[in-house]
């Protein structure tokens, strides 16, 4: 009879979650603030990049290709508008306005993010 | 453990068995493609029902037969959704499979332990095709899904431990 829970399987778990909580928090002190950026990617390529500045008005922008995307942006935010592709999970990912924010839809190879400025680490002590 | 004891077993038999644990696999990734979103997580992120298939083949039957149902889901998957969600189940499915087998075989670990690990083998692969056919920033993610891997994999063994004793009982007949 397999057991259900070894003390294996506690140092599994444990190291899982805190690469993920390491990770989370390293990445956290390394946020941005200030201006955000949206960044259009087609096959690794940027193809547009942008400030997400407050006074953006709605725009979108298609993507072509084998399965084609809009992208749309408004202030503040960025997100997958349509697209071809069979399953539409990018256009679940929602709005994007926080920077680190990122969708993308695979079979299309288009990713959409938000970025933000690098904090410079002397402004901290500042 | 062998679905039966080699006396008794025959090939028609098995092939029988792994068609319809085969067919319970596809039935579950399907029904879970039914399931509303995870919150949190990004879309796509599944709790992996239908891995508990193939953990338990990899468990009873070996690690050939558990990668045929790997395979065989990822072949569902690309005529339901398309090429590139065949090539994810593919790299998840077969990676997963792999590294649960392996686990199995060490004895160290239990049904959880080894639920978690397919999960995170599952997530990691798919996030390396997402990787590779996009963009860097997909790995924002990396952290949020080690998360769901720990909970979707505690899933699987749970499940997996409550219905053994009914496919036992079935063995037995």
């Amino acid at each position: 009879m397999k057991k259900l829970f070894s003390r294996a399987d506690a140092v599994l778990i444990a190291v899982i979650l805190l690469a993920a909580a390491a990770v989370l928090v390293f990445s956290a002190a390394g946020a941005t603030d200030g201006e955000a950026f949206a960044r259009i990617e087609k096959d690794g390529e940027t193809i547009h990049y942008f400030r997400l500045s407050e006074d953006l008005s709605y725009r979108e922008y298609e993507i072509g290709g084998d399965i084609p995307v809009t992208v749309a942006a408004e202030k503040g935010a960025v997100w997958f508008l349509r697209s071809e592709c069979p399953d539409h999970l990018c256009v679940r990912f929602g709005k994007l306005s926080k920077s680190g924010d990122t969708a993308v839809c695979l079979p299309a190879r288009v990713s959409v993010s938000v970025e933000g400025e690098k904090k410079a680490v002397d402004a901290v002590t500042g | 453990m062998r679905l039966q004891d080699k006396n008794r077993g025959n090939h028609a038999r098995r092939i029988a068995e792994l068609g319809i644990f085969a067919a319970l696999a596809l039935v579950l990734s399907f029904l879970e493609g039914l399931l509303p979103p995870l919150p949190m997580m990004p879309p796509g992120a599944k709790l992996g029902l239908s891995n508990i298939v193939t953990m338990f083949i990899a468990s009873s039957q070996g690690l050939f037969p558990a990668l045929l149902i790997a395979v065989l889901k990822g072949l569902f998957a690309g005529v339901t959704r398309g090429f590139t969600a065949m090539i994810l189940s593919l790299a998840g499915g077969m990676l997963s499979t792999a590294l649960m087998y392996l686990l199995f075989r060490t004895n160290k670990f239990g049904l959880i332990g080894v639920g978690v690990a397919g999960a995170f083998a599952h997530n990691a692969a798919q996030l390396a095709c997402a990787y590779f056919l996009t963009s860097r920033t997909m790995l924002w993610y990396a952290p949020w899904l080690c998360v769901l891997s720990a909970a979707t994999g505690t899933l699987s063994g749970l499940l997996l431990c409550a219905v053994l004793p009914l496919i036992r009982k079935l063995e037995r007949k």
